[in-house]
């Protein structure tokens, strides 16, 4: 006598069932990591903007504190005479926007910031005006460079620095 | 004997998964692996916030700044004749830069469009310092979310003296 066993495989509608409701969570899931791949991405780049606008705010902050004499000023470069260890050094920041840099100069030995290629804008103004100095604005614009499609990260922010070294304004009587 | 005794045992059903196993298994694979997802999204917003909390620090050092390089009674009156607390978008300095360039005054006003800040002057505790320092404080708050009300604050205080007291 033979003996059958109860062996009861899928049928057509529980595959399918089954299917749908893996392609669901699976297809939920690839798209949480793409997101998630691409906020990565974009947190990384955030990072790095942060690092540069804080490393050009802290560099002429550092510089303007001493400045005691705006010598020309332009939307683009402003050069100033500033305490430097003791000495009055000629320090000038120029914006390039064809490299998207900007750049820092003291007394001719050059240098520039880390920002290579990431400011896109940069805007100098002395206010409330440059004979009568009493601070500087930089309206600044960092911009990533982006990758792939995705959408370049950007942060803009408006600077101002203040001196504590202004020589008084002096008057010739004679 | 041995073959009376295998014909006696019952036949084990050779049992398959069933389809609800198999959706609990997808389930809980779903839910093990969303959170590990999550994890990196909310270092990004952490991220993002702590680019508020360096935009909030650089506008307060440049209005501390301010303050503290203006000579001792002039940087008093100047505080205490504004009104605060004051929008960071509605300063001068912001006004003006946003008003040039239609980009920049977009990623400049997503960052700061419900930043606000108030500056106050505290007294010395000793009546006779009164003329010789004050406490500049300078915070800046705004929201975890936009719209919302401001709950995230970033405070920068220094003492102005008095250079001829």
């Amino acid at each position: 006598m033979s003996m059958y066993s109860s062996r009861k495989a899928f049928t057509l509608v529980e595959i399918v069932i089954i299917s749908l409701i893996s392609s669901f969570v699976f297809v939920s899931i690839f798209m949480v990591w793409m997101r998630t791949g691409r906020t990565t991405n974009k947190g990384g780049e955030m990072l790095d903007l942060q690092i540069a606008v804080r490393s050009i705010n802290d560099r002429i902050r550092s510089d303007v504190r001493t400045l005691c004499e705006v010598i020309s000023a332009t939307e683009n470069k402003i050069t100033f005479l500033a305490y430097l260890k003791g000495k009055k050094v000629e320090v000038t920041y120029k914006y390039d926007p064809t490299t998207r840099t900007l750049v820092r100069n003291t007394a001719g030995t050059p240098g520039n910031f880390r920002a290579n290629g990431l400011v896109t804008r940069a805007k100098f103004s002395c206010r409330p005006s440059l004979e009568k100095f009493e601070y500087l604005q930089l309206a600044l614009e960092l911009t990533s460079e982006g990758q792939g499609n995705a959408p370049a990260s950007k942060l803009a922010q408006v600077m101002v620095f203040s001196s504590r070294s202004l020589d008084p304004a002096f008057v010739d009587v004679k | 004997m041995n073959l009376r005794c295998a014909e006696n045992r019952p036949i084990k059903p050779n049992r398959a998964l069933t389809m609800i196993e198999i959706t609990l298994a997808v389930g809980l694979l779903a839910t093990a692996l969303l959170p590990v997802l999550m994890l990196t999204l909310r270092s990004t917003q952490q991220t993002f916030a702590m680019e508020q909390h360096l935009m909030a620090s650089q506008f307060a050092a440049g209005i501390l700044d301010r303050y503290l390089s203006m000579p001792f009674k002039a940087s008093a009156d100047a505080i205490l004749s504004e009104s605060f607390p004051k929008k960071v978008f509605d300063t001068e300095a912001f006004s003006e830069a946003s008003s040039a360039d239609g980009a920049f005054s977009e990623t400049l006003k997503r960052t700061f469009r419900d930043f606000e800040y108030e500056v106050t002057v505290s007294k010395p505790p000793l009546a006779n310092e009164l003329s010789e320092m004050f406490k500049i404080t300078v915070n800046v708050n705004w929201p975890a979310n936009p719209g919302a009300p401001p709950t995230r604050q970033f405070s920068l205080n220094a003492v102005k003296f008095n250079e001829n007291p």
